[in-house]
């Protein structure tokens, strides 16, 4: 039993260090979308389209890791090279999450 | 100094022309708790050299055509037609042969239980074989996370196979083996679409289903992958080794050496 005390602190080191480094990836509030109820549902989709569509198959970037610009490009190239299927309006919320939030200053 | 020189240029420049995702498998042997988004279609080649018996001239490679689909954001199936090409001569146990042969189709299932947003990723994977000679039902638990250059992946994989065996009488009998495997795997980012890394089986062989242990057998070997914006590519080399102390390795069923590539493409 003694033998293994090291794991539990070993384990807990771990995943310490693994939620260190999530994503930041933060959910929309009242203040992002301006106060409007419409603009809100739509960050709140495009969210979920980044975490659902876009974390499916690679890690998730740091919203704030990209400009407006380089964001619009790399979500342009994704679904030029046919990595995701998305349609216009998921398209339109996808961006408008991503180049909304960027700016946001982390907690 | 003109070898670092010509690195560093390379990598500057997968750096560059590197999309912002698109890092699919960075293992061959491990999966990861990743899934294809919907709709979205996939093609890889497979192709898996094993080679190295305690005698003779043995080499097996395993060819797999995998054409993988998004049913949902968080379902993935796929279809494999598997083939073999074996040659074998003067090894102990194995009669003298070479042939190419189709072996199975395959039927692959993966859902994957948590969001992108959690630190620890947990998959499902279910796979069914059939083939002529062989029948096959593989479960693994798939579990890995990502930080910050770092990936890891572990897979416990549990497998039941009936395999068709001529007795030395003529007759033909229905043959029951089970495995229990653990699989992990450490991936280092070098730069974007560009990872190094190290992977490691340890295999339990069975007989019938689950009865009885017949070996162990323990692989480890470094890989590295490569992902452009249509396509990646990811090769491991494993060799067998020798963790238990004077038991050997495992060369009845298994070989020395194995080198996996798996090469994908999007359509």
């Amino acid at each position: 039993m003694k033998r293994r005390a090291w794991l539990a602190p070993l384990a807990a080191a771990l995943a310490a260090a693994v939620s260190a480094c999530a994503a930041f990836v933060p959910e929309p509030d009242p203040s992002d979308a301006g106060g409007s109820e419409a603009v809100l549902a739509e960050l709140r989709q495009g969210r979920h389209i980044y975490v659902e569509k876009c974390g499916a198959c690679h890690r998730l970037h740091d919203v704030d890791a990209y400009g407006d610009d380089e964001w619009r490009g790399h979500v342009q190239d994704m679904i030029r090279e046919n990595l995701v299927k998305i349609t216009r309006p998921e398209h339109a919320a996808l961006v408008r999450y991503l180049t909304s939030l960027n700016s946001k200053p982390r907690p | 100094m003109r070898t670092a020189r010509v690195v560093l240029s390379v990598l500057a420049l997968v750096a560059v022309t590197h999309p912002a995702g698109a890092d699919e498998r960075k293992f061959t042997y491990t999966y990861e708790a990743k899934t294809l988004p919907k709709s979205v279609l996939e093609f890889e080649q497979w192709a898996t050299l094993r080679t190295g018996k305690e005698d003779g001239d043995f080499i097996r490679v395993d060819l797999r055509e995998e054409i993988e689909y998004g049913i949902s954001d968080r379902v993935t199936t796929a279809l494999y037609l598997n083939l073999e090409y074996l040659n074998s001569d003067g090894v102990t146990g194995i009669e003298d042969e070479s042939e190419f042969e189709f072996e199975s189709v395959s039927s692959e299932w993966k859902w994957r239980v948590t969001d992108a947003t959690s630190p620890v990723g947990l998959l499902l994977y279910g796979e069914v074989g059939v083939g002529e000679h062989e029948q096959e039902l593989e479960t693994k638990l798939v579990v890995s996370a990502d930080a910050g250059h770092f990936t890891f992946a572990y897979n416990l994989i549990l497998e039941m196979e009936r395999e068709e065996e001529e007795e030395p009488s003529g007759e033909k009998e229905w043959e029951k083996e089970s495995e229990i495997a653990h699989a992990f795997g450490v991936s280092y980012r070098v730069a974007p679409g560009f990872n190094i890394g190290l992977e490691g089986l340890a295999r339990q062989l069975m007989e019938g289903t689950f009865k009885e242990t017949e070996s162990h057998a323990y692989f480890i070997g470094p890989n590295m992958h490569y992902a452009s914006k249509a396509w990646w590519a990811t090769l491991t080399f494993l060799k067998q080794v020798d963790i238990k102390e004077n038991s050997g390795l495992e060369l009845d069923d298994l070989e020395k050496f194995e080198v996996r590539l798996i090469f994908g493409i999007h359509l």
